[in-house]
């Protein structure tokens, strides 16, 4: 996965972080919550999961409750 | 009447400014000679005190004095080479005591250890970290059992249907069903997020359904008699993704040890 790649999901991740909005059912953002809305999105060709963002996203991703 | 020495200088310059300005005259050399050395002495007497008030001067009395007690109290304390005594009741010195001490919280003294570890350990590991698992895929994922009494899954998919098998004892390389759990997870049409995972008790390294001459139990309590533990060190799970979609899922394991 090339520099470019890499920010592009990096990016995609920080879209839906900021868009969170906490529920009864789910009130807080877990990594579990971050991958699933990421799969949803379709753009998820790598398949990428909760190990790569702690590998390589920024703070607060790669600490999201797992 | 007490007079310091800056008071008894002060009367000797009286005297001596009386002499040089000839207001007292003295002319017996004896005298005279006695005066000088009483004004030498009182010289003599401020430079010593200066210097006992020196640090110099206090260290040299600290290093001269040694601390001694007539009673037993400083004896009490003991030699630090003293051997250690475990008997409370025993009359030793303090550090030997101290030492009994030490060495009955090691485990070396007399009698039973006075500290023993009982009761239960939970300890939690995640397994899998939401990973993705393509449509109709699966991911299969190592449990890494050590000497648990029971391990508990829980499993967090949003997808379904969804599966979940184990390795079996007998051929660790092939899907051991999925009656090595209970409740079995076969066909789940259940999704689960992380605050609500579906859980399941590995029962060990045997598929308890009819095809392997068995009856899959029916209750917690008869899945319990057929659990082998200690489970397998080679004990690894696969979680199927049935559905059409790209599925999440993580899974984490709980360990429990029931004695201590």
């Amino acid at each position: 996965m090339d520099e470019q790649r890499k920010q592009q999901i990096i990016n995609a991740l920080m879209g839906i972080y900021n868009a969170f909005v906490p529920a009864e059912d789910e009130p807080e953002l877990s990594m579990f919550g971050l991958i699933s809305r990421y799969n949803s999105t379709g753009q998820n060709v790598e398949f990428i999961g909760g190990d790569w963002v702690i590998q390589n996203a920024p703070e607060p991703l790669k600490l999201l409750p797992i | 009447m007490a007079v310091t020495v800056g008071e008894l200088k002060g009367y000797w310059k009286k005297v001596a400014d009386a002499v040089s300005s000839n207001k007292m005259n003295v002319t017996d050399t004896d005298i005279l000679a006695a005066l000088m050395a009483i004004g030498q002495t009182i010289e003599d007497v401020e430079a010593e005190i200066q210097a006992i008030k020196s640090t110099e001067g206090i260290k040299k009395i600290a290093d001269a004095v040694k601390v001694t007690a007539d009673d037993n109290t400083i004896a009490g304390l003991g030699a630090l080479a003293a051997a250690a005594v475990t008997d409370p009741a025993a009359s030793a010195s303090v550090i030997a005591l101290l030492k009994g001490m030490l060495k009955q919280l090691q485990g070396t003294g007399t009698g039973a250890a006075p500290v023993q570890l009982t009761g239960s350990k939970v300890q939690v590991d995640t397994l899998l970290n939401s990973v993705s698992i393509p449509a109709g895929d699966f991911q299969v994922f190592n449990i890494d059992p050590t000497s648990e009494d029971e391990i508990w899954l829980l499993i967090s998919i949003d997808k379904q249907p969804w599966t979940l098998s184990g390795n079996n004892l007998i051929y660790p390389n092939s899907d051991g069903g999925q009656n090595m759990f209970f409740p079995a997870r076969a066909g789940m049409t259940t999704t689960h997020n992380i605050y609500t995972p579906c859980v399941t008790l590995c029962l060990g390294g045997l598929n308890l359904a009819t095809a392997w001459g068995l009856t899959p139990p029916t209750s917690m309590t008869e899945a319990r008699q057929y659990m082998i533990t200690p489970y397998q060190a080679d004990l690894r799970a696969r979680l199927v993704n049935n559905s059409s979609a790209v599925a999440t899922a993580t899974v984490k394991a709980v360990r429990v040890w029931k004695k201590g």
